[in-house]
């Protein structure tokens, strides 16, 4: 069931109907019976990888919440959880704890990467090995990350196991994050989850107003940049003069076509009184890439720094490392930005092995963590500032420094970066990726994109310009919106003012309505991260 | 209890905009037409297909002196899980005693674009089982604005110029097919659409033809087989013909053509259908030069059509 199908607006009133109807404490059932519809609509034999994983994950929580209980210490977040636990209960959470995580992985492992595996090892050893054609089930990627988190939390005593497998299976399952995340985290979900929430009729307007705003984005924005970008990458010479734009047009349609998603999943779950953890906050707004990288993605990012970076920063490797620049160069950072730039580098390139299994991802993943590292070290080693990117210099009232013009310039800059990266993104190759860059920096001529036929099938270049009005309105209404929410979050004493019920109604209707009339009339475009 | 009303007025007013501007931006075609005319009339003949069938097929010259009624319910872009719904949709209504199958090879092994396509048909079927029937097999995985706004379907350019006509024509239930008179041909009551005659040195470029068994989408030939289950659950003779291409395009695509006939001509017999092919079997029933079609993808121009329906009415025993 696509999210923007008829099926899936007919499946997500019925659920929301139903979820209303039942006795409070049976709501938790309808999610659950919901989210098991929905999964087993992509395929049975999906559905018994999931159910493999949610089994272990269920099992190895529970035994270690016991291993913890039987030493007297099975309250999460206590303190000393892990002094009071005897070594051999210490000793089996940590078994149970490697045991759940290995067959998540290993299984996510095999589905996902062993024909890259293969690949690669054909390659290098002139083998012959059958690349296997796997199925890979619906969300693995996110359900595995979501389990595994839940899984260490418990390890680390920061949360209970859940003693019920059908409700380990509904924070596995929950269908609005099941398609492109959020990925959420078991002390702020499950609750939600499990309790059945009261009906609010300000649930409903917000989650309304949510799946509206995600629907505009991702059809009218995503799916016409969408229609311009696959044109440009996909026929360079034709389009030569358009490569750069062609980055462009992916830079909105990505954000569009993910963070539309993502909006529509969190308005669902808002339908349901749910509240997920946003994965957007207007990540082209950053000054730094690793503040693009706190705004872009928002659970992926935290759930690789909660899980993979601290931990990794934390090893002997890296505080021996740390030890040794600071005796090696005392009153400079680098003692603290050098180990923390290299697990920078590590985690990207894991971020990038998550979007796909190839070369381009993996170096699209470097490229990243090499930058942010490269801009740690280079703060670091500088007089005067704090180390750490991310963190603004701060002025002596402790206020952010505001610079118009330089906050301009570092976006831009920022941004720019960021589209470097999307050519071997978009590229179906390295060579072609430079390709692009190279016909970007010497045949850049924007008329050709009006060479792209972008209107009706059939229509050729008649449509184009319109088309080209569509997208400038929507990335214009995006940018507007965008503005004002900075502008908000930056002055707390001035937020973004709620527009009563008629006006954000007339809003909505319009945007709505806006669909028909600017949205490519093609079938549509797929959402891009429900891919992984 | 005020928010209980407005959120009521809210889902009013969402569907009223959506019913609005249907009513005003969708524009009446042809289909509407036939639909309205195969759902309020009996007709003893219907006649299922592709454009092929809609441009060559005159009922009224297929039947006439047999005392039958017909209509030609074919239609451009029509796959067989269409005309499946459309015989639903009719037999609902009302039974005609024979079914003409248009039998396009080309149809067969191209998929059906999930998108815009169906509501050409879908949303002229008045409510009935057979449009829920419709909508959970199709329109369903289809996006939301197949449901809520079928209206996208078409140019905006072209919806507002035909605005004003199209709420006449609704808001009268006016059938007058003088609205659907274009440049090239015009649309009759019975369904039948008259190309006007085209020089062949005015044609378009040729289509590539290509027909394999593994090109075969199973979907179309599972459609098929469900409107001959169909047909004989409610004692409707079902007929299949295959239409003359011109001898140009037969001629230029000889091992694709011979390959569909051959597999239609098993399949029809291991189900017991009649099946008249006049590219083989029936070659020369009615000439196959190409000064009588308006195009090389077997569309006849209307005196062409007319003179094959007469053909055709002998050949299937009408006449």
């Amino acid at each position: 069931m696509d999210l923007t199908s008829n099926l899936f607006l007919i499946f997500v009133i019925a659920a929301v109907s139903v979820y209303y109807l039942a006795p409070r404490d049976l709501r938790w059932v309808v999610l659950l019976a919901a989210s098991c519809l929905y999964y087993v609509s992509f395929g049975l034999r999906a559905s018994a990888f999931f159910l493999f994983t949610a089994l272990m994950t269920h099992i190895c929580a529970v035994r270690m919440t016991d291993s913890s209980a039987g030493t007297g210490s099975s309250d999460p977040g206590s303190s000393d959880n892990g002094s009071s636990d005897t070594h051999s209960a210490q000793s089996i959470k940590k078994r149970y704890l490697i045991a759940g995580l290995v067959c998540q992985f290993a299984l996510l492992a095999y589905l996902k990467y062993a024909g890259f595996a293969v690949f690669n090892l054909n390659r290098l050893f002139s083998a012959q090995i059958s690349v296997p054609q796997l199925l890979l089930p619906f969300g693995i990627s996110y359900y595995t990350f979501q389990a595994s988190a839940y899984l260490i939390d418990v390890s680390r005593g920061l949360v209970k196991a859940e003693r019920n497998p059908l409700k380990t299976l509904l924070f596995l399952l929950f269908f609005p994050q099941l398609a492109q995340g959020p990925i959420g985290r078991f002390d702020r979900l499950s609750p939600q989850l499990f309790s059945g929430s009261v009906f609010q009729w300000h649930a409903l307007r917000t989650g309304a107003e949510r799946i509206v705003w995600g629907l505009f984005k991702k059809m009218v924005v995503g799916d016409t940049a969408h229609v311009f970008r696959t044109a440009v990458f996909g026929d360079p010479e034709t389009y030569a003069g358009a490569a750069l734009l062609g980055t462009l047009f992916f830079s909105a349609e990505l954000y569009a076509n993910f963070s539309g998603g993502v909006d529509i999943c969190i308005g669902i779950a808002r339908l349901f009184g749910i509240t997920l953890d946003e994965n957007f906050k207007r990540p082209y707004f950053a000054k730094t890439l690793s503040e693009f990288w706190q705004r872009w993605h928002i659970t992926l990012g935290s759930w690789m720094k909660d899980y993979v970076f601290y931990p990794l920063a934390r090893t002997r490797a890296m505080t021996g490392l740390g030890g040794a620049v600071k005796r090696a160069l005392p009153g400079r950072r680098l003692h603290r930005a050098l180990p923390q730039g290299i697990c920078s580098v590590i985690v990207f390139t894991l971020v990038g092995l998550w979007h796909g299994a190839d070369w381009g991802n993996i170096g699209w993943g470097f490229y990243n963590g090499l930058i942010i590292c490269v801009s740690e070290l280079i703060q670091a080693a500088g007089k005067g500032k704090r180390g750490v990117s991310g963190k603004r210099a701060q002025t002596e009232s402790g206020k952010q420094a505001h610079g118009g013009f330089g906050d301009a310039l570092r976006i831009a800059r920022t941004f720019a970066i960021v589209n470097v990266s999307w050519y071997f993104t978009c590229a179906d190759s390295v060579s072609h990726a430079l390709t692009m860059i190279r016909y970007s920096l010497t045949r850049f001529s924007p008329a050709a994109v009006l060479q792209i036929p972008a209107g009706r099938p059939g229509t050729g270049t008649a449509g184009t310009p319109f088309a080209l009005f569509a997208l400038a309105c929507g990335i214009l209404l995006m940018l507007v919106y965008g503005i004002l929410c900075e502008r908000a979050e930056r002055d707390e004493a001035k937020p973004l003012p709620a527009l009563p019920l008629a006006a954000s109604f007339a809003v909505c209707l319009l945007l709505l309505v806006s669909i028909p009339l600017l949205a490519p009339a093609g079938a549509q475009g797929a959402f891009i991260y429900a891919q992984f | 209890m005020k928010k209980y009303f407005q959120f009521i007025i809210c889902i009013l007013l969402i569907s009223a905009t959506c019913a609005v501007l249907d009513f005003a931006l969708y524009p009446c075609t042809y289909m509407r037409n036939d639909v309205h005319t195969v759902t309020t009339e009996q007709r003893d003949v219907l006649f299922l297909g592709t454009s092929n069938g809609k441009m060559n097929i005159d009922p009224d010259a297929a039947l006439a002196g047999t005392g039958l009624t017909g209509h030609n319910l074919c239609n451009g872009n029509q796959y067989p899980v269409d005309s499946y719904h459309l015989l639903n949709l009719v037999i609902e209504k009302q039974k005609p005693a024979y079914v003409i199958f248009d039998v396009d090879p080309a149809v067969f092994v191209t998929e059906k674009t999930r998108g815009n396509n169906y509501l050409l048909f879908y949303h002229e079927f008045p409510l009935s089982r057979a449009k829920l029937s419709y909508f959970a097999d199709t329109v369903a995985d289809c996006d939301l604005r197949a449901m809520l706004f079928p209206f996208y379907e078409y140019p905006l350019k072209t919806e507002l110029s035909r605005m004003k006509d199209t709420v006449f024509q609704k808001a009268t239930r006016n059938y007058d097919v003088s609205y659907l008179k274009g440049v090239t041909g015009e649309y009759h009551e019975n369904g039948f659409m008259e190309r006007y005659p085209v020089a062949p040195e005015s044609f378009p470029a040729m289509s590539a033809r290509t027909f394999t068994e593994e090109a075969l989408v199973a979907e179309n030939i599972h459609y098929l087989e469900k409107i001959i289950v169909l047909c004989k659950e409610n004692d409707i003779t079902f007929l299949a013909a295959s239409l003359p291409q011109s001898d140009v395009t037969l001629q230029t695509f000889p091992e694709a053509f011979d390959s569909a006939w051959a597999y239609f001509d098993a399949f029809f017999a291991s189900h017991g259908v009649d099946y008249y092919n006049f590219n083989t079997a029936h070659y020369d029933a009615f000439p196959h030069d190409v000064s009588r079609y308006v195009d090389y993808n077997g569309h006849m121009n209307g005196e062409s059509a007319r003179a094959f329906s007469e053909a055709l009415g002998s050949v299937l025993g009408f006449r």
